[in-house]
Parts: C-alpha cells; structure tokens; sequence
C-alpha cells in the first residue's frame, strides 16, 4: 500500500487539489446561489455519516488500473496506434514473407535461362519475379530487404532488451545504494573512454564474424548509457519523503528498489528500449561500414544500404539504397513515436483528463 | 507519407542532375585539353584510396608505396614498354663466365635531389653499397631484406649477425662509376631483381644525418628519378613535380602530379571525374553500364597476382565438418579432378562485374606473357601448352571423374556428401560473392548428394593466419605474385615451409617419390626447418629442384618448369582461376601502353613514358590498342633474341619512350 | 571548491592509468599479423622476428606496459609504428588537431545557433505547425542514417552550392558543407532537448505566477524559462564539444578533411599499438575533463545545484 501511494499518491493529490480549486473558482466567478437553489439542495447530503471502514478506503479513483490507464492513454494517440498496427504488420510479414507464394531466396543468385548469366541490377519490374530487382550479384532485392529488416530486428531486439536488463540492474545498484556509487562512477568513467572500436575489433578478432560475435559485441558496450541514465533517475527520486516513510517503515532496500523506484521509471525506460532497437540497427550500420559487419549469407539492413551506397552515383541503380533505406526509416519512425507515445503515456500525470 | 515523399523527391533530384552532370561532364572533357591548368604544364590529378605509411624505399613492401619509390628514385635496370630490360642508372653491365660477379658501370651526371630541386650530391657506386647496408641491418626494420638475402653472397650471414664486417657481403663500389655484385649462387634471373625497391640507391651521408627520420616526409629523402616530392601531406595531399634533371627527362611527359587523399575515393571519385576535376577514377563494375560512364570507361592491365583454388591437405578446421572424410577424399585424384573440371569459372568470373570475364581467366599458375624464350611464352612451353590450351571446365569430365570418385572413395568408407568448407576474406570485394556462385554452381552441377559446400566468412582481421595458414579450410581461393623475372618464383607456394595447402601431406604415393628428406638435405639447404627431416618428397618439388638446377640454359630450365607447372594443375594440387586488373575499370584520361611495363619491380608504376590525353580511352580502344602492343611486344621480343648473346649483354642505352 | 576539483582530477587520474593499462593489454591480445602489413606473405620468418623485436614485442608484456609507463611520465607519447614508422606521434596530432578544433567549434557555434532557437520556438508553439515541422525534422534526421544522409549531402550540396566536393584548408568555401554535416546531428539534438527543457519550465508554478501577475509571455520566456531551461543544457555542452572535436569518421573520410575523425578506427585496424594508446589517452583525458567542467559549468550557472554535499545522509 504504501509502494502504491508512493506512486499515485502525489499525482492524485494533485488532481484532487486542482478539481476543488476549478469548483471552487467556477463558484467564485459566478454569482451567488439565488434562495431556490438552496432550496433545492437535499437536506440529507448534510446529514453525518456513519463511520465505516471500507469507505473510509476508498479514494476517488478506487477503479484505478496502471497499465489499463497507460494502455487506454496511448490507444488515444492515433499517430502510434497506426504506427504500431504498422510495425507489427511488419514484423509478421518479416515472418511469413519466405512462405508466401512466388518468393525468391534472399541468398540464391539467379541467372538468366537464355544466356546463363547472373541477373545483375535488375531494375524493380524489368525482369518479372523481381518485384524491387535484383543487386549487383543477382539476388533477388526484396527478398533480401525482408530478410535484413527480420535479422535487424533481432538484433536491435535482442540488444536492446539485454541493454535493458543489465543497464536497469546496474543503473538501480548504482543509484540506490550509495557504496557502490563510487566504484561504479570510475567503473563508467573507464568503460565510457575506452574506444568501442577497439573492443568490437578485438571481439569480431576472437570470434568470427556472425550475428552472435555482433550482439554480443553491442550488448558489451550498450549497457553504460542506459545505466547512468536510469543512477542520475534514481538519485533525483531516491530522498524523496515516501522513499524514506518506507525505510522507516522497514521496507528492504531491494523492495524498495523493486517497488518504489522502478515503477518510477517505467516510462523512461520505455523510452530508452524504443530508441535502443533503432540506435542497434544504426550501429549495426556503423560496424558495416568500417568493415566488421554480418556475412555475406546473412542480409542485414546494414549490409543492404552500405553495399547500396557504394553505387550511389549512378543514378540508375539509386533504387538498392532507396529501398533498405526506407525499411530503416520507416523502422526508426515507428520505433521513435510508439516510444514516445508510450512513454508519455506511462506517466501517470497524464492519466487524468 | 511526407518521409516517402521527401526521399522520393531526393531520389529525383538525383536521378535529374545526374543526367545533367553526364553531359556536362562530357562537354567539359570535349573542351579542357589538358584537363588540369595547363599554365603549369601538363598536370595529372587524381584521388587516393590508401595513404603511403612512408617513403621510406629501402623499409616499405606494398604496392601502395613503390608508386611513390618507383618515381622518386632510379633503379640500376628498368623495364620498357614491352616489358624488356634496359639500364636505367646503369649504361652497361657484364656478367663473369660462373655467373656470379655482376658489373655495373653507372651512368655520368646522374645527381641527386633534394625535394625543392637543389642539386645533393652525385648519384655514386658507394651508394648501393651504402644502401645495401642500411637495409641488411635488422633494427632499421627492412620488410624486403629477403630477397637480397636469398641472393647476394654473405648477405644472409650478415643479416642474421654472423658476421659483423660489411666488406665481406657481395657488394663493392670498384670506383665511382663502378658497382659489383657478387652472388652465393649463380642466379639467371638477378637482372630483373634489381628493378625492385631494394636494390635502389641511397647517399650514405645522407642516411646517417637523417637516421631514423629517413624518408618520414618529403624533406628526409633525396630523390634522382623522375619526380620531386614537392608537397607530401599524409592523409591530405601529394604534390610530384618533374625531375627537370632526370637523365630521360625528355621522356616523361606529365609535369606535375596532384594527388589527392580520400578515404571514400571509390565513391566519388567517378562523379568528381565527370565534374573534370580530376584525371582519373576507378569505376565500380555496377557503374559500368551506366549511361555517364558506359563510354568512356575502360579495364585496365591484368596484374601478375596469380589466383587459384586450393584443395588443403592438412585440414584442422571443426569436427562439424568432418576433417577425417575429407581427408580422404582429397588424397582422391578423381575427387580433386571431379571438383576441377566442375568449376564453371565464367561463372565465378561474373561475380567481379567484368564486362569481359574470359579475358581474366587463367589455365596455368604463371600467367601468360611473364617471360618467354626467344619469343615463346612460357605458358607454350613441355607439357605446360596442352594445359594451357585446353579449357578445364568440362562438364562431361568432371561427371566422369565424378562417377570414378564415387566408386573408389566408397570402397574406402567416404561418406557422401563430402563436406566441404570454403571460407572467404571478408575484407575483399566480391570474394564472397564469387564463392557463393561456386558453391551454387557446383552442387547443382555434381549434385549435393556429392558435396555439399559451406561458404564461411572468415575474420576480418588476420584472415591468412586464421584460415589458410591454419590449415581451417577445405577449398579456398589463395593468390601469389612474382618477385623476379623468371617461373621458379611462381613455384614457392607449394614449396617445402610455405602455409598453402601442404601437398607434401598428400597420401597418394603416385604423388611422392618414395624419397624422405634426411639431415643431409638439409645441410643441402634443400629446406631450413629441421622439422621437415622425415617428410616425404613430392614429385611437384623433385621436378621443381630439377630445373632450379639448371641454371644456364634457360629454354631447359623453363621447359622443366613448364612440366613441373603441368603436373600440378594436372594433379589438382592448384585450379588456376583468374587475375585480376590491377585497377579494375577506370575512366581515364592516362595512356596504357607508352608507359613501362613489368610484372615485377617497381617500372610498372612509373608515370615516366605516360601520357595525358585529352579524351579517355576507351574499351574498344583499350582492346584495339592491347592487340598492336601484343604485336609489338613480339617483334621487339623477337628482335631482342636474336641481338642479344647469353653471356653478356650491353644495354641499349636508348631508353624504350625513345624509341618511339 | 577547489577541494573538489582536486579529488575529481585525482580520480581522473586513476582512471586514465586503469584505462592506459586495459588498452595497452587488450592490445598485445591483437594478432602478430596485423603489425607486418601486406608484405608478410612474403617474409622470412627471421624477418618477421626482426620486426617485431624492433617494435618492442617480443618483451615479456610487463616490461613493455613498464617502458610504456616510464615513457608517459616523460611525457613521451612516442613514435608511430605502421601508420607513419618513425614519425612523433605528437607530429602527427599536432597537424591534425587544429583542424578538427576549428572544424568542430564551428559546427557546435552552428548548431547552437540553429538548434536552440529552434527549440525554443517548438515550444513557444508546442502543438502547432513550427512544433510539428520541427519534430518531423528531428524524426528525419534520426530515421535516416548519416551514412546516407551525408554522402547526399556532399553530392548533391555541392552541385547546387557550386562548391567543391572535397575540403582544401585554404578555400573557405570547402568549410560549409563538412561543417552542416557535423552539425546537422547537434542541432536534432539541441532542439529537441530544449524544447522538451522548455516545455517543462513553461509548465511550472514559477511561470504560471508570473503570467497571472500579467508579465508578458515574451519576458517570460526570455527572462525566465529559457535561463532556467538552459542550465541542464550546459552540462552537456563540453562533452559534446570534444565529441565533435574527435571528429566524425563519416565526415572526415567523405570529404578528405585531415582531421582526428577515422584516426582511431584507422590506427586500431592497423594495430598501430602506440598510436590507439596515445589516442586513447588524449580521448579519455578529453573525456573525463568534459564532465567535469559540464559539472562546473552547471555550478556555476544554477546557483542552487551544489556539487559537494555538506553532510552525508548515510
């Protein structure tokens, strides 16, 4: 009850103020109660009432649920209601798109039946099968813009909800208890300004290239921000009166990181596991372009536009960065406002209207 | 959607002033005459990819560095157009009756330059000695001190401190006119190391004065060949000026080179081309046919780098893919024939985006037109002609020897499919892609009932050492270059000590001679590692040792080499594939054929005998005029043999630009 | 004060050696071949041991770290290995640094410029079209990625501008194009964050007291909301400044500026050990100081933001 009140307590207090202040200020501005009205009152309502316990309870908004509230908050906004329909859309078809009918390979490279060449940079529709053509070695462009935005995807899912459990973890520890802050400050401080490229190169060295030796390499530097986000958060809230009613009260550190500080966060670190899934893939992006990216087999949306950009200047050929290149986009759009939706929508600020 | 909107609007705009910049470009090719300023003299610009680490010539092993080594200073023998020797700072050279004593006499008035054009010193005999020296001392850190080891007398003595007297390693400035050479054995083919960056000169006092600084800017190194360093900014720009006092002055035509460093040079390199500000970009093969490049693009020369596919021998890659079995399989004539006569290499081919695949391909592991005698090419020569006349893909054959290898690997308890790995260097363009239509290829045609191909992308960093050297592969696509003029250097890689592909494990006693190596071979100097006391010898080396041996009469010694090259692409111990173009497509606006040529040294990076043109040549050109320097080149060759006796020759003074 | 900015630089300190000593570890775990370059195909195995024993790596790596150290307290940062043999390393910087300072506090002034007006006027009119334009722009420059956006940048920029493709120090008009693209990236970032800096400010009982007193909303917000919005973002500011001063490797290598951008990629790949340790020095010396002074800046900016605590809770 307490962790509760620590949670909604203060925006319903809030609410409640603001309600009898607007009354109070409608009362104010109009004229008097004529006599009739006074009459019209009912007498009872002025009646005392009997204690009772339950009641007693009972808030103003006993029917209150959290994640009901956020949920029906955020349906509101049409924009992320539409960009979620969107990327789940997506996502399923990511999926289903290598069973559907008429699907060429993303990997296979075909060749012309009349003159046993490979089919190179194909334009959308010239050669019929290929819906966006093909690439510089014959294989087939959309098949493999599907198969890049399903292997992003994982890895900007996977990194980032590993981003979020570790940089949480830590970042809670960091914060809250006040001996490790110290040694997790020079920690960070050592972690922060040793150059990524010198761990992703050593890791991509010890392992070979594949998808693995990529997440893990993202994993092992992604944490840092997102748990100096979440110690500067917790630091700010830590002192707080209800914090410490609850210390008073007894409660253990760990509950209190569990259930007073972290609910707090809910929509920060909504935000960041949104934002985190697009910065994955513009990483993933970056490692391409400095030479450590995924094989050859495996299509990313990385490989897609670095091989994309390499044949920029023909004008004719624009189309193979076009197209992975609007998958990422729309990707990071989506990502981006959902995030954002919903991290607005978590805070229970705005769950009154 | 506004996203969509916008990029569809900046993919129009692209498309728009891409077509426009097309003519432009044209029309500003028609009109600027010399494409740079021409108030300077004829100015080539270009863009760079990859900064030179030092102009350090006597330290530095890439190609990217000779270009700047090859034109700042001479060598005592330089190749011309046809890719025939001629004294450069030397005017004339004898060889004693044993072959071992080279005579050098040098040219007069050669001097050397400081990078702003005042005059040094004079270009002397002691200089080579002085040079030699600097490079034989192990902390200066030379990375080409091996092959002066491997010929001159008492060099490797010296190098590896046993002996500490520098009079005593085969080198001596008689006077200072005259520089001699003395040999641990003799070598036929000594001339044509002399064009390469370790056998240049340096000024003694020079070098002492500047110690570890030497030639770490412009100002640190002297120069005596065709050009001046006048700017040398890492990372920013390269400014060459023409060597006014060079002795074949005459014969160099451009007169200031502006280089220009760009790390994404590939990319826009070709569109700053169309803009006219610079002389020359390298095309990617998917801008080939595009509308602004398709008519003036051309290839350019194919490159001595040799590659081939190799079967490994000595397989230590996972258990995932059964080394045991492939073991097997490989030690299998019909197997390795099978896979050999399978690969469709036009196919292959196709993945590097040549507009003309066949003319890349390779039957032999010495590439064609390397060297020849009295006019035959090498590649004509023993058993080698029939290997190199007959196409290797054979459908019909590798089916054959497919159904023979099925058979006899069955009885020995193979299990089908074979696996195989093929591993790929990440690093390099369309590698990948080529093994992916390999592998494609291949088990469509053998039928993945037979093999079955894992393509692999190897790591990125320390690739030869993971992979090959490793022994982690099954099939992989390996190159080699020559260092010198003559075909035992194109043997090294399956050699005893080289990391290739270890045919000396071949368990297939038709390929061994029953022969194990003992100390006494060793002492020979037959190989230098004792760990090689035991193993047994192949045919491939024995035959290889035999025409190493002859040493006098090349036509034999070529002739042995050519049976001994035979055998191994007839064994599959190699599946000669392609060459690739040194520069890959370019438009350009440098003439081809004038310049020097050779597959070795550094004259092939000579500007010297180049010229600016005013419009790009272009393929059809480019073929047209590849046909008449065939032409050419055999005549001169022809006329070069019957000149020209064995024992001792006098370099024409006249240089090949002259001739012209 | 002083006693704090003692103990931070003391920490700082500590710091730098752990971070210096994992560097110079991690990279004697890099492989031999990488230090050879191109021609070690072709070398002797006496070669290759000649070359690796001039560059000090045959040492037992203790004593390597130990002469690392030795040299550092000399304040000898060393010389290259591959990247340019022979050649001080702080020559090497010393030519590069200016330009990427100049570079990158033009492109901070820019952003700042653009970003926080830009900001500001998103929240002046939270809701209406300059707030919805702007947020699409911030949404586009996230969604699409630099990679990209830059190289469209240089090919088409420099048609339409009429100015040359590729940077030259001496022709100022080579500045403006690597400059907007340096800074097109901040000044997402400014804007957004100032308007949402903003935004919270405007929705204060300070602010709303201020506006039922009848002070102009102009006042206001220049008087009041902006001062208060921008103290969260000076702390960012030095840390973003020596970002953009390590340059981007995007920018740098697309329009051959000679800058610090790419160097650190350039040198790891090329195992060039002295040059990454010299680097990383420099960058994590930049680094550490960059918080500090967004610290102090904030100090001194919000009187109420006190940095040393007067008693420990617990």
């Amino acid at each position: 009850m307490v962790a509760d009140m620590g949670l909604f307590g203060k925006s319903k207090v809030q609410k409640l103020g603001d309600s009898l202040t607007e009354r109070l200020k409608g009362n104010l501005d109009g004229a008097a109660m004529t006599q009739a009205e006074l009459d019209a009152l009912d007498p009872s309502l002025f009646a005392l009432a009997e204690y009772d316990a339950a009641a007693a309870e009972r808030s103003g908004y006993s029917n209150y649920s959290y994640w009901k509230s956020t949920c029906r908050v955020f349906w509101k906004n049409r924009a992320a209601r539409f960009l979620l329909f969107l990327l789940a859309a997506l996502l399923i078809f990511t999926f289903i798109q290598p069973y559907l009918p008429n699907q060429k390979d993303d990997i296979t490279i075909y060749y012309d039946q009349s003159t046993d060449l490979p089919l190179k940079n194909k334009l959308p529709g010239e050669e019929p099968g290929f819906f966006l053509g093909t690439n510089s070695i014959g294989q087939d462009l959309w098949a493999r813009i599907w198969s890049g935005t399903r292997t992003s995807l994982f890895i900007g899912f996977v990194v980032a909800l590993s981003q979020c459990i570790i940089g949480v973890g830590i970042g809670v520890l960091w914060g809250y208890v006040r001996k490790v802050d110290k040694f997790f400050t020079e920690l960070y401080n050592i972690i922060n300004n040793v150059p990524r490229t010198i761990i992703l190169i050593l890791i991509s060295y010890i392992l070979r290239p594949s998808l693995s030796t990529i997440i893990i390499a993202m994993c092992f530097v992604g944490w840092v921000p997102m748990s100096l986000l979440i110690r500067n958060q917790i630091v700010i809230i830590r002192d707080r009166d209800y914090n410490l009613a609850s210390r008073c009260l007894g409660s253990s550190s760990l509950r209190i990181m569990v259930k007073n500080l972290l609910p707090y966060l809910v929509s920060i670190i909504m935000l960041q596991m949104a934002l985190a899934v697009p910065a994955a893939i513009t990483d993933e992006v970056f490692l391409t372009y400095i030479g450590l990216g995924l094989p050859l087999d495996m299509p990313s949306l990385g490989t897609l536009i670095i091989a994309g950009r390499a044949i920029i200047t023909s004008a004719k050929l624009q189309y193979q960065l076009l197209f992975p290149c609007l998958s990422l986009s729309l990707v990071t759009v989506c990502f981006y406002v959902i995030g954002n939706a919903f991290a607005d929508a978590a805070d229970p600020k705005n769950h009154v209207n | 959607m506004k996203r969509t909107k916008k990029l569809v609007a900046f993919a129009l705009a692209a498309a728009l002033s891409l077509g426009l910049t097309a003519c432009g470009g044209n029309d500003a090719a028609g009109s600027d005459s010399k494409g740079g300023d021409s108030s300077d003299g004829v100015v080539y610009r270009e863009l760079y990819e990859n900064e030179m680490t030092s102009l350090n010539y006597l330290v530095v092993s890439t190609q990217n560095e000779f270009k700047a080594s090859g034109n700042f200073v001479d060598t005592l023998i330089s190749y011309d157009q046809y890719g025939q020797p001629y004294g450069s700072l030397a005017t004339s050279w004898t060889t004693s009756p044993d072959g071992l004593t080279w005579t050098f006499t040098l040219r007069d008035g050669v001097k050397w330059y400081t990078w702003d054009g005042k005059e040094y010193a004079d270009v002397k005999a002691q200089d080579f000695v002085d040079a030699l020296e600097y490079l034989l001392t192990p902390s200066n850190g030379s990375k080409t001190s091996d092959l002066v080891t491997s010929v001159i007398k008492n060099a490797q003595a010296f190098y590896s401190g046993q002996i500490s007297d520098f009079s005593q390693v085969g080198v001596k400035a008689l006077d200072d006119k005259t520089v001699q050479y003395t040999l641990e054995a003799p070598t036929p083919y000594f001339l044509s190391m002399l064009s390469y960056v370790c056998f240049m000169p340096a000024n003694g006092d020079f070098l002492a004065e500047c110690g570890s600084k030497f030639g770490t800017s412009k100002d640190t190194l002297l120069y005596c060949g065709a050009y001046r360093c006048q700017e040398f900014n890492p990372q920013e720009n390269q400014v060459w000026v023409k060597n006014e006092n060079y002795w074949n002055a005459s014969h160099v035509y451009i007169d200031q080179i502006e280089r220009t460093y760009n790390a994404e040079a590939s990319k826009i390199a070709p569109q700053m081309y169309l803009d006219g500000t610079i002389d020359q970009a390298k095309v990617p093969s998917d801008l080939l046919s595009d509308d602004s490049y398709k008519d003036i693009v051309r290839p350019t020369r194919l490159s001595a780098y040799t590659y081939w596919w190799l079967f490994n021998f000595d397989p230590h890659f996972d258990d995932t893919y059964e080394p045991a079995n492939w073991k097997l399989a490989v030690n299998n004539l019909n197997f390795r024939l099978s896979v050999a006569r399978g690969i469709d290499r036009i196919k292959a081919e196709s993945a590097y985006g040549s507009s003309n695949p066949e003319a890349n391909l390779i039957r032999t592991v010495t590439p064609e037109g390397f060297v020849n005698v009295n006019g035959t090419d090498y590649t004509q020569l023993g058993d080698l002609a029939a290997v190199s006349n007959t196409d290797p893909f054979n459908t019909d054959e590798a089916l054959s020897y497919k159904q023979k290898a099925i058979e006899e690997l069955t009885a020995e308890g193979v299990t089908f499919p074979v696996k195989i790995l093929m591993p790929y260097n990440p690093t390099i363009p369309y590698e990948g892609e080529c093994c992916q239509i390999v592998q494609q290829q291949l088990e469509g045609l053998l039928g993945s009932d037979y093999i079955d191909i894992t393509v692999e992308a190897g790591p990125s960093t320390n690739y030869l050492s993971e992979i090959r050297r490793s022994g982690k592969y099954g099939l992989m696509l390996c190159n080699w270059g020559p260092d010198y003029a003559d075909p035992e250097t194109y043997s090294d890689p399956w050699s005893l000590g080289y990391t290739y592909n270890w045919p000396e494990l071949c368990t297939d006693p038709a390929t061994l001679t029953g022969k194990t190596y003992t100390d006494a071979d060793m002492e020979a100097g037959v190989f230098d590692d004792e760990k090689f006391i035991g193993t047994p010898e192949t045919v491939y080396i024995n035959m290889v040792q035999k025409a190493k041996d002859e040493k006098l009469d090349i036509e034999t010694r070529y002739t042995l080499f050519a049976d001994a090259e035979a055998y191994l692409v007839n064994e599959a111990f190699a599946i000669p594939f392609h060459r690739q173009m040194e520069d890959g497509y370019v438009v350009s606006k440098l003439s081809v054929f004038d310049g020097c040529y050779s597959p070795f040294g550094v004259s092939n990076y000579k500007y010297e005998g180049l010229h600016l043109l005013d419009q790009p040549i272009t393929t059809d050109e480019f073929y047209q005029q590849e046909q008449q320097w065939e032409k050419d080149r055999q005549s001169a060759l022809t006329s070069a043999a019957a000149s020209a006796s064995p024992e001792t020759s006098a370099a024409a003074t006249a240089s090949p630009a002259a001739s012209k | 004060m002083a006693k704090y900015i003692i103990k931070r630089l003391g920490s700082a300190v500590i710091s730098l050696f752990i971070i210096t000593a994992c560097i110079f570890l991690l990279l004697r775990l890099m492989p031999i071949e990488g230090y050879l370059g191109a021609g070690y195909e072709k070398m002797s195995p006496e070669v290759v041991q000649n070359q690796l024993r001039s560059l000090g790596l045959l040492d037992p790596v203790w004593v390597q770290l130990k002469n690392f150290y030795v040299n550092l307290f000399h304040g000898n940062l060393g010389i290259s290995w591959i990247y340019r043999p022979n050649v001080p390393i702080t020559d090497i910087l010393a030519a590069k640094i200016p330009i990427s300072i100049s570079m990158g506090a033009a492109a901070m002034a820019l952003a700042l410029v653009v970003g926080l007006p830009l900001g500001v006027v998103m929240s002046r009119f939270k809701g209406g079209l300059p707030d919805k334009l702007g947020t699409s722009f911030i949404v586009l420059l996230n969604a699409v990625p630099v990679v990209v956006f830059y190289l469209i940048i240089q090919l088409y920029g420099s048609k339409i501008f009429g100015v040359p493709m590729l940077f030259s120090k001496t022709d100022w008009r080579t500045w403006i194009l690597p400059t907007v693209c340096l800074s097109i990236g901040s000044i997402a970032n400014y804007a957004m964050w100032m308007r949402r800096y903003m935004v919270d400010e405007l929705n204060s009982d300070y602010v709303r007291l201020a506006m039922a007193k009848g002070v102009s909303r102009r006042n206001i917000m220049y008087h009041h909301v902006f001062r208060n919005a921008f103290v969260p973002m000076i702390q960012l500011l030095p840390a973003s400044l020596l970002m953009t001063i390590m340059g981007s490797i995007y920018v740098e290598s697309l329009f051959s500026v000679p800058g610090m951008g790419g160097l650190l990629v350039d040198v790891i790949k090329r195992q060039d050990n002295t040059m990454v340790q010299a680097l990383v020095l420099i960058f994590a010396t930049m680094g550490i100081l960059g918080l500090l002074l967004g610290d102090l800046l904030m100090a001194l900016a919000d009187p109420r933001i006190k940095l040393t605590r007067g008693e420990d809770g617990r």
